[in-house]
């Protein structure tokens, strides 16, 4: 493995980064600019990561499309504001995109990914909300992913990683009104992807 | 608002919102559906029921991947960037260029050496020759690590299964370098594929033995082609039958498909095949059938291959890269690499594309510039073309064009630059206003004091007055030139720089030409033309922001005051002869004068002149004002 690498990718020469602006690190990042970069990544790689292990429930895979949305982003940088006004709604947009066309690829097949850690839904809670509720991951998140691109993020966002509705605004660069929207819309959506898929 | 109030929001979305909240605080849903209205109270349940769901699933953590592994990752990223990054460079548009060598002012050049070095290392090259092809095989590895195929396919063989993978991380060492890099890539992917055909040709030879058969292997590589014979494609040190035994067991042959006849250098997929040695120990190169050639519509740009070593019979060859050597395009000049410089900086500035920096001046890693580092580069010969805003606002547009001369050959040299700047100006002005240019040339010479410069000045275009040629190298020469109301026109600035150069040839010697061309409006007198109607401040869209006095309404009195060079500024007293040059300049669609009075703009140098009427000819007084 390459070993040198990992020796130095905590140089003291990348403190100096991390107090810059984003505004500032992407006006270096567009160039290319290794200390840019590797400090964008620093800032974000654990929260797509996350993000697509909620979507996806996968740790391999979540690793694998995670090294994907950053390519992708490589790719996608160089025409300057490719992400508008927020970088952060754009590498999320990403990695939704990067979910979805796993899935698309995979066809649907039966082949659902292993199971996360969640296999027993505690009845201990709330036994109400239990007995009614015959939800799994795997059909969560496949509904989810048949959700737009923009409600998909504020769902796992909001429910799935647990951010309030003013840190997903401002992760998605969008104002808490259109937050509380979308959620309403996905949420109504997502019950009806899994009634007719035989959630109630 | 208290959580307990009653949802009467009208927007079922903020109920929804306010209700998870509750939920998420800890309430239960059959209390927050109380207070919420009957209308909504079925469909709020099952949102909420659902939400609830959810959140079972989010209290799983996340399991996070060790830190190694982490690591490993964000070191394949940044490999991944740093390979790209010629690339990006040099098919972006011109990006205002950030860059890396701008190191805080306390920094010493070791300093910024040292940290250029760490970056290397991080990237794993420790010098600029390091080949980049291990580390890429390494990387290809790590991302497809956990499959193990990395292993395997190192020593798969044409035929087995995971060999296709072989030949995929093959493809994106060559795709994934840089232009420049790829050449030496290609050359050993090339030697590495004829030790693949050699491995092949044996094992089938010795499968001949056992089964009495001829069998072949049958692959497709991507080479780039060189020429055809009449009897073979030659692609390096490989030749490529023409035709091919659909079975090797019979002595017939078909020929190759080939739609379309590649031109040399060009890329081409060949599917061939490989068949028994007929001597196991013949020395290369053997040959191998051409089934099928076809030439992609997408073309890798390959810089050049330094030519390979057919291989001995049993070892390894390795491919002799010719070492890059510096040869100069035409019209390429010594170039100082400046504190702040990248690249892609010093392209943009110089019109060269960064690949060709990087290949006259054989860089492999663009990140090996450091200031004062002495770089080659197209010579700049660039002058901003301002463009006159409208007026009332002032534009200050400064060009440097600086120009390297080396002297070459004798010691004594008359050298004669000429550069020819185009500065146009095209004032919208409209007829009530006047517009100054303000050309300065600034011609510095250093280095060497046995320069004699010469500068001439021409002003061409609408000019009313005649510039004043001054001598240099100091102090800059100010040519003033104000075209009358309605003009607009080019003013073009020649200058023409004569220079006998005395010093040792290749002593560089820079002269900076600065030009700088300011556009002013000038107010108005008051009151003289016919037909005009006088308002205060007409059109001005807001005052100017100069720290300059403004002119009070415009009785031409002369504001005496030094002007900032010194040279002569034209006399005042050319009213009379002037007007009906300008006149006779006048656009013929420009408005009536309406004889507005403007404030003064600044810049420099603010005229007063006054408006040119359509008819009656008033004498004037063109007085310079200067603002400060």
């Amino acid at each position: 493995m390459n070993s040198i690498a990992s020796t130095f990718v905590t140089s003291d020469d990348t403190t100096a980064f991390t107090d810059l602006t984003e505004k500032a690190l992407l006006e270096s990042a567009v160039n290319f600019d290794e200390r840019a970069l590797g400090e964008l990544y620093d800032r974000y790689e654990a929260r797509i990561y996350s993000y697509i292990y909620r979507r996806t429930g996968n740790e391999s895979l979540a690793e694998d499309l995670t090294a994907q949305v950053f390519l992708k982003m490589l790719e996608a940088i160089r025409s300057e504001k490719a992400w508008h006004s927020s970088f952060s709604g754009w590498l999320y947009r990403i990695a939704h995109n990067a979910v979805i066309d796993y899935y698309r690829q995979r066809d649907r097949q039966q082949h659902i990914p292993l199971e996360d850690t969640l296999t027993t839904v505690t009845t201990e809670h709330n036994p109400v909300v239990m007995a009614e509720v015959s939800l799994d991951a795997d059909r969560l998140r496949f509904a989810i992913g048949r959700l737009t691109g923009e409600q998909a993020e504020v769902i796992t966002l909001r429910f799935l990683e647990g951010y309030s509705i003013g840190e997903v605004a401002e992760m998605l660069d969008k104002t808490e009104g259109s937050i509380k929207a979308l959620q309403y819309r996905a949420v109504t959506t997502l019950r009806q992807l899994l009634q007719h898929e035989g959630f109630h | 608002m208290t959580t307990q109030s009653s949802l009467f929001h009208s927007d079922p979305e903020d109920i929804f919102a306010k209700a998870i909240e509750r939920v998420e605080a800890g309430e239960a849903i059959e209390a927050v559906l109380a207070t919420t209205p009957e209308a909504m109270r079925a469909e709020l349940r099952e949102l909420l029921l659902l939400i609830t769901a959810t959140h079972h699933l989010q209290r799983a953590p996340v399991p996070q991947p060790a830190a190694p592994r982490r690591a490993d990752r964000k070191a394949a990223f940044l490999e991944a960037a740093a390979q790209m990054k010629p690339i990006a460079a040099a098919v972006s548009t011109p990006l205002q260029a950030a860059t890396v060598a701008k190191a805080p002012p306390t920094k010493s050049s070791f300093g910024e050496r040292l940290q250029n070095f760490w970056y290397d290392l991080q990237l794993g090259f420790a010098s600029p020759n390091l080949r980049l092809a291990p580390l890429v095989i390494i990387i290809a590895a790590v991302w497809l690590g956990s499959f193990g195929f990395s292993e395997v396919a190192d020593a798969a063989a044409i035929g087995d299964l995971v060999y296709p993978v072989k030949q995929w991380v093959r493809n994106q060492q060559l795709s994934l370098s840089s232009e420049a890099a790829r050449g030496p890539v290609y050359t050993e992917n090339v030697t590495k594929i004829i030790e693949d055909l050699t491995l092949a040709t044996t094992t089938l030879s010795a499968a001949e033995q056992t089964t009495k058969r001829r069998v072949v292997k049958i692959s497709t590589e991507l080479f780039i082609f060189d020429e055809m014979t009449p009897d073979h494609l030659v692609f390096g040190p490989l030749r490529v039958m023409l035709h091919y035994q659909p079975d090797p067991n019979r002595d017939e042959y078909t020929s190759i498909v080939m739609p379309v006849t590649p031109g040399k250098g060009q890329q081409v997929e060949l599917t061939f095949q490989i068949l028994p040695a007929d001597d196991p120990n013949a020395p290369f190169p053997f040959i191998i059938q051409g089934r099928r050639l076809t030439v992609p519509e997408v073309q890798l740009a390959i810089g050049p291959t330094p030519t390979a070593e057919a291989p001995a019979a049993t070892s390894t060859a390795t491919a002799t890269a010719t070492p890059c050597v510096i040869t100069l395009p035409s019209g390429w000049v010594p170039y100082t690499v400046r504190a702040g410089d990248s690249l892609s900086a010093i392209a943009q500035r110089t019109g060269a594309t960064l690949v060709g920096l990087q290949q006259v001046n054989c860089l492999v890693n663009t990140n090996d510039i450091v200031a004062g580092k002495m770089l080659f580069a197209p010579a700049i010969q660039q002058l901003n073309t301002p463009t006159a805003t409208q007026p009332p606002l002032a534009a200050t547009l400064t060009a440097i064009s600086t120009t390297v001369l080396t002297p070459s050959v004798d010691i004594t040299a008359t050298v004669t630059v000429v550069l020819t700047d185009t500065v146009t100006v095209s004032p919208t002005a409209t007829a009530t206003e006047n517009v100054t240019s303000t050309v300065t040339a600034t011609v510095m010479a250093e280095v060497t004091p046995s320069i004699t410069t010469t500068v001439a000045v021409t002003v061409v275009g609408t000019v009313v007055e005649t510039p004043t040629v001054v001598q240099t190298p100091t102090p800059p020469m100010t040519v003033t030139l104000t075209s009358e109301a309605g003009d607009s026109g080019t003013v073009v600035a020649t200058e023409t720089l004569t220079d006998v150069i005395d010093p040792a040839p290749g002593t560089p010697i820079v002269l900076t030409t600065e030009t700088t061309l300011e556009t002013t409006t000038t107010p108005e007198a008051e009151g003289t033309v016919e037909g005009a109607s006088v308002t205060p401040e007409g059109g001005e869209a807001s005052p100017t922001p100069s720290p300059t006095p403004t002119l009070p309404l415009p009785t031409p009195t002369t504001e005496a005051s030094e002007p900032p060079t010194a040279t002569t500024v034209p006399e005042p007293t050319l009213a009379p002869t002037t007007e009906p040059t300008s006149k006779a300049n006048q656009e013929p669609t420009t408005e009536p004068p309406t004889g507005e009075s403007k404030q003064g703009n600044s810049g420099t140098t603010t005229n007063v002149a006054l408006p040119t009427p359509t008819h009656t000819p008033i004498p004037q007084n063109h007085s310079p004002l200067t603002g400060g």
